[in-house]
Formats: structure tokens, sequence, C-alpha cells
């Protein structure tokens, strides 16, 4: 054996060091996510427009950009309109999910079918979604003229030319095609329900109602825990529809928070300026992950407490 | 070792002034060519692939004329980068920061020209020009002008985009309808000289057919959906004499001239569809070629959806008028924007910049303009003295409507082609909105876009911006109305 090969190995063979190797992969990971994270916090202490030379080479100003963010009205209402929209739309996709969920968890003729369908949505790029709907709900559009049959008169609502409506538009387009994601959250977390206390209550004379509130319910809430943490924090980064139907208007009705950065980072080019607001909206989001996963814990230790008794 | 030197020294010479020799050919499309071939026989290549970056606007066109040039030179099209009109600004700053060289040209508006350029991303291109000499003289008023920043050439035009108005010229030849019109506003009914004719007759051509009380046929449609209806409200107050900034830079969007041209530019959507907030091109188009509308002012690919032979249903009765004006001081003077307009740029950071060079040069040449101007499936508009004449470009759009449209040109002022342009139309764009919504008033609006371009100016530099600014005036049109 030549001498360098067992020198590299006895140093291998020794206990500090066989005892950290294994976790340099995950280092160079941990590296690699970091590094992106690391630039955006430069980028927030320095001066730079895409049009003022190299990045490296802008002036430090410390927190001036996160000054500049907190006074940008925009900016603040836009984060607002932001929260609005979560606010609205994961609502009305875990109600829609769910219950779409209830209705086909059972086997019946057809179920497969009906299951496609609800999962379609998902499927489709949010950019064609955008696209699609700024045809339909114009005011001579298909989904006026569908209202107006249906009322028997001529309706015109002004999906995406009214204030309210446009951020109603918003809404529902993002429920459109996200309740099918909780649609299918929910019908695994049915799937996956022990079948045991189920046939217990029932034998012990429980009612449908009896055994869906006090036994399937409470064992559903980490998936619709979960289910809510995805769909909010995709929610938050609302991009596809608002610049696809709106443009972000009318006025700014419709202007999100990935918007209004994507705006200035990129066509006004304030590069740092918008790398301040990202931090912002940075910890607004782990604020309320955290809370969110806090919950979900307190879930499944209760849920576990039960069962142990 | 000096005759050494001196010898370097010689071989630098001449091999920089064959450098700027011009290239053989009798048209610019023919130097284009000879001057590709003569790219790969230098640099040893048989076939080359560029890149490009556009919007699907004009895809269609120049994927049917690049095989030519690639048959031609064996300089082709690779990658095709597509991405929503409104979006390229963003997309170019990408590859700004990136420096990938992800595409090698790509077609962008003049807007976008100030900051590109100083991104470092549109590669100045004079030298190729002055061996090349491409078709500039043939572009028509000040266009040639907006591919020009600080004293560079970085693009060659490629689309004139100034606006022309449309009428419907089977409802003004009603002799009824004429009759009743000069009995009530004393004129007969025709092409507008001023805002004040086109807001009369498009109050008397909105009509509700069935009386439930939402009109079948509207007086006019213009767009005002965020990101586009500014541009409308800037024709009008250029044609009131307005001009944005003074010569510190200061705006000037806030006086009088801003605030009738607001008030005049909200009035005139009563007589449109009650969405029209929502509404540009792929709304406005199909609604004006069904025949939902008498008047609409837009861009003059217009003429290539209103005289589609199968999808329009009012081909052959389209009058095309010059873009009215105001009376200023006792002088109508007419102003028809340039709204939007498409260049090619080359990029610094794609391996080929010349041979990129060559294939814009080929596509902005009269005879190839006017083949990409003539396809119905793409958004090349004239912009070429010899585009009115050119018989392949009148069939698509009619004679009245290609002379009508370089008559506009004659008087068609830029947008704000200043860094950070983006910025302060976005500015100008949201508030005219707040004030259309009717949320601020027409004064409120524009106070608040002085601030807000006050606040841009200092962000980008007013020294810089001022240097700019006076460079920009140049490209304004000095004639009233046209010949």
């Amino acid at each position: 054996m030549p001498a360098a090969r067992r020198v590299a190995l006895a140093w291998l063979e020794r206990e500090q060091v066989f005892k950290w190797l294994p976790f340099v992969p995950v280092q160079a990971l941990l590296v690699f996510l970091l590094l992106p994270f690391v630039l955006l916090v430069y980028l927030s202490l320095v001066s730079w427009r895409i049009t003022r030379g190299v990045w490296w080479h802008a002036p430090f100003v410390g927190a001036a950009n996160f000054t500049v963010a907190v006074r940008d009205e925009r900016f603040v209402w836009a984060v607002i309109r932001t929260f609005g929209f979560a606010a609205a739309a994961v609502p009305l996709e875990l109600g829609l999910g769910f219950g779409l969920a209830l209705l086909c968890r059972e086997r019946f003729r057809g179920r497969r079918f009906y299951t496609t369908v609800f999962l379609l949505p998902m499927m489709i790029v949010p950019a064609v979604v955008g696209y699609d709907l700024s045809m339909l709900l114009i005011d001579q559009g298909p989904l006026n003229q569908i209202l107006s049959l249906l009322a028997g008169r001529p309706v015109t609502v002004r999906w995406i030319s009214d204030y309210r409506m446009a951020k109603a538009a918003i809404v529902g387009a993002d429920v459109w095609q996200w309740t099918s994601l909780v649609f299918l959250i929910v019908l695994s977390g049915f799937a996956g329900l022990p079948p045991d206390p189920i046939r217990a209550a029932r034998a012990m004379g429980a009612s449908r109602w009896q055994i869906f509130r006090h036994i399937e319910l409470p064992l559903l809430k980490p998936v619709l825990a979960i289910a809510l943490v995805l769909r909010s924090m995709e929610a938050l980064k609302i991009f596809d529809y608002p610049v696809l139907l709106t443009e972000g208007g009318p006025g700014n009705s419709t202007e999100t928070i990935a918007v209004y950065l994507w705006r200035v980072g990129w066509d006004f080019t304030r590069v740092s300026d918008a790398a301040a607001m990202s931090l912002i909206l940075m910890v607004v989001v782990v604020m309320y992950t955290v809370i969110a996963i806090h919950i979900l814990r307190r879930e499944r230790r209760q849920l576990a407490e039960e069962a142990a008794r | 070792m000096k005759r050494r030197a001196l010898l370097a020294t010689v071989l630098l010479v001449w091999s920089g002034t064959a450098g700027a020799a011009e290239v053989p050919g009798r048209t610019a499309d023919e130097r284009a060519i000879n001057g590709a071939r003569a790219y790969m026989k230098a640099h040893g290549l048989t076939s080359l692939k560029l890149n490009m970056l556009t919007s699907p606007f004009h895809t269609k066109a120049l994927e049917r004329e690049i095989p030519i040039f690639e048959k031609a030179t064996g300089i082709g099209l690779g990658d095709l980068i597509e991405v929503g009109i409104l979006q390229i600004q963003a997309k170019a700053m990408a590859e700004a920061v990136a420096r990938s060289g992800s595409f090698d040209f790509w077609v962008g508006d003049p807007i976008s020209l100030p900051d590109t350029a100083e991104a470092g991303l549109a590669r100045p291109i004079d030298e190729f020009v002055a061996r090349g000499l491409p078709d500039v003289d043939d572009v028509v008023g000040g266009f040639a002008e907006q591919g020009r920043y600080k004293g560079k050439t970085y693009g060659l035009f490629a689309d004139g985009d100034n606006f022309i108005l449309v009428l419907r010229k089977d409802w003004l030849d009603k002799p009824d309808e004429r009759q009743k019109f000069h009995a009530k506003y004393g004129w007969g009914p025709g092409c507008p000289d001023t805002y004040e004719q086109w807001a009369q007759l498009a109050e008397f051509f909105t009509r509700d057919f069935d009386g439930d009380g939402v009109p079948d046929f509207y007086g006019a449609i213009a767009y005002r959906a965020r990101s586009w209806g500014w541009r409308w409200w800037l024709q009008r107050f250029y044609a009131k004499g307005g001009m944005p900034f003074d010569d510190a830079m200061r705006p000037l969007v806030a006086g009088k001239e801003g605030v009738e041209a607001l008030r005049d530019y909200i009035a005139l959507t009563r007589y449109m569809p009650k969405d029209i907030l929502g509404w540009a091109t792929p709304q406005a188009y199909p609604f004006y070629a069904a025949g939902h509308a008498f008047s609409i002012m837009t861009y003059p690919s217009i003429a290539l959806a209103a005289e589609h032979p199968e999808k329009s249903t009012v081909r052959g009765k389209n009058a095309y008028c010059l873009v009215p004006g105001y009376v200023v001081n006792g002088k109508l003077v007419r102003r028809s924007i340039q709204g939007f307009g498409n260049i090619f740029y080359v990029s610094s950071y794609g391996k080929h910049a010349e041979a990129a060079y060559w294939l814009i040069q080929w596509l902005t040449s009269k005879e190839v303009s006017a083949r990409l101007v003539t396809y119905t499936d793409s958004v090349f508009d004239p912009f070429m003295k010899s585009h009115r004449s050119d018989p392949r470009i009148i069939r698509s759009r009619t004679k009245e409507m290609v002379e009508t449209h370089l008559r506009n040109a004659q008087v068609s002022p830029p947008l704000i082609l200043l860094q950070g342009a983006v910025e302060y139309d976005d500015a100008l764009d949201l508030n005219i909105q707040e004030a259309l919504l009717g949320r601020i008033s027409a004064e409120e609006a524009l106070n608040r876009t002085a601030t807000a371009w006050e606040r841009i100016t200092d962000q980008v530099g007013r020294t810089a911006q001022i240097e700019a600014w006076k460079a920009l005036r140049r490209a304004f049109p000095t004639k009233n109305v046209p010949d």
C-alpha cells in the first residue's frame, strides 16, 4: 500500500474525523441554501440599482432601505392586501376542499371520474389560468352570460375593472385552482384514518354525525393544519393572477407583495429596496409559520394524550 | 525592437481601418448578408444559431423571415424566449444581472432602452452601423432617434406604433345619421380635428338598441387598463402643449394642461364599455372588429384586425383618421404618441454580437421590414417612407390607413425615455387609474404623480436625468399638424 494512501486511511479512521465526515454534505447543503439569503441581506444593506454598476461596488447604507420600505405606503398596503387575499381565499379553499373530499371519501359509481375532475385545476399552469380568466371575466364574457342565463335578466359584474370585484376575481381564481390541493390532502387524510375506533363507535351505536364529529374530525386535525399552513404560505406569494388578470389594477387594488416586489426589483431596477422589502416580508411569514407549526404540534400532542387515555 | 513596434502599429491601424470599412452591397439587406457572410468566414463558422427574446406578438413573422437569412448566411434562430409584452423589461434586467448570454438580441420597446443601456445589457452598435449603413434615413419622424441614448445608437427601429383613430365609415355615410348629427353639433360628422369633436361623435353614436340601459354600440374605445392607459393621457397632454419636465427635471404634469387633459380623458370613458379599466389589445381589437364600437383610438395594427378577411365584420367599413388635437393659442396641435414601438437590440452578453447586428440590420431593411409589416399574424407596423407605397402592406392594411398612419408619425412624440422610465410611467398610470375610479380628483392624481416623479429623479440622479432629458427633447416633433 502506498504511503500516501496509508496516511489518508489513518486520518479517516481517527474518531474526530469520522464523527464529522457524514455531516459534510449536510453542511454543504446548508451553505448552498444560506448563500442566497446572505446575498439578500447584503443587498438590503447597500444602495444598488441594476443600472448602477456591479453590486459589490455599491455603497453601504445600513438600515436606510428598511426605512424606505416601511415608509413606502404602497408596500405597506401590498402587505395588508396580500394577507387579506390569503384570509379570504384559504378558508374558502379549506371549506370547499374538505367538503369535496367528504363527498368522495366513500366508494360510489363514478368516484374516480369526479376525483380526477376535482384534481384537474391544480395541474394547470397558473399563468394559463390567469390568461384564460382575463378573457372569461370581461363584461361581455362567458361568465356574465352564464350568470344572466341563471338570473333570467342581464347581469353585468365588472370582475376585473371594479375596485372591489377585481379583488374577488383574484380570490376566486386562487380558490378555483387550489381547492384541488386541499381536496387531495384531506382525501389522503380520510384514507389514512384508523378503522378500529370508527368500527368500535359504530358497534356502540354512534350515529354517522357523532362518528364524524367526535372521531374523524379530531383525527383529521393535523392533516387540516398541514393544508392550512401550506395554502397560507402559497397564498401569501400570490403573483400570477394579479399580473395576468389585472396587472395589479384597477388602481392598485390587486397589487400583492409579490407583484410589487417584482416591480420594484426588476421593472424599477431598485434591487436593494426590493431586498429590504423581501426580508421584512420574510420575517412576517416566518412569524406566521412558527405560530402555525406551534398550533399543529399542540394538536398532535392533544391527540396523542387522548389516544393514551 | 523599434522596427517590430512600428510594424505592429501599422498592422493595428490597417486592421482598424479595414474593420471600419463599409460592407459592400447596394441595399441594406444585401450589406447585412455580406457582412454576416464575412463574419462567418472570419470566424470559421458554417452555421450559427442566435437566441432571441421577444413577445409573442412578433414571433410568427420573425420565425418566417429568419430562415431566409439563415439560408443566405448560415446564421439562424436558436432558442426563442417568449415573454409577455410588458415583461420584456423585467426579463432584460434579469439578464443584465445574470450576464448569462441566454439571448443574443431582443425585440423591446424604447422605454426600456435607458435602463438596459445603463445596466450594460444593450450594446452600442455604432461601429456596425458605420459599416453596414442600415436604412435609418428611410425611417419616418423621430423614430430612429428612439434607438439612441446619450449620443450612442443601441438599436434599430422596427415598429411604428404611433396611435391612429379609426371610425366606422358606414355609419358616417348614413344620410339620416349625418343630418341628425349636423343638426345637433353644427358640423358634418367625419374625422375629428379636436378631442372635443371626437367626444361629440362618441356621444352621438353610442346606441342602446334594446333599451335595457346598457349600450349595444359604443361611441369610443381606447385603452384604460393598468399599465396601458397612461399612454392615451400622455398623448392628450402633449397635444395640450404640455411637457413632462422643465429644464431642471421638475415635473410639469400637474399644471393646467395636465389636469384638463385628464378630465377629458376620464369624461370620454362614459361612451366606452363599463369595464374599460380592464381593457387592452386582447379585448379591444376583437370588440371593434366584431362591430360593437363606432370608433377606436389605438395602435396601427388595429387595421390588421379591422380589415381581416375572415375575422372582421367591419372590413372595408373603416375611416382612418389623423389623431385629433387641441387648439392651443389659436392653433391646432395634433400629437400621435409612439404608444409602444419596438426596436431590435443587441445584447452585450451574447457571444456573437456582430452576427446579431447583421441579422437585425437585415430585418429592419426596407425590403424585409416591408414583409414583416405585411404579415397579419404579427404586429410590426409601418415605420418607413417606403412602406407608404408598398403594395403588400397596402393590401393588408388599405392605402388610406398606411398614408394616414405615416402622416400621424410626423407629429409623433416619444414616451418618457429616461432612466427609470418604467417607474415614472407606473406612478403616472397608477394615479390616473385612481382618478378614473373616482377615488381621487384629477388634480390630486397629478400632484401625487409629480411628487413620485421628484422622488424617482432624485433616486436616479438629477444631474444625469437633466442631461438625458435635454437630449430626448430633440426627438419631439416641431410641427403642430402633419403635412
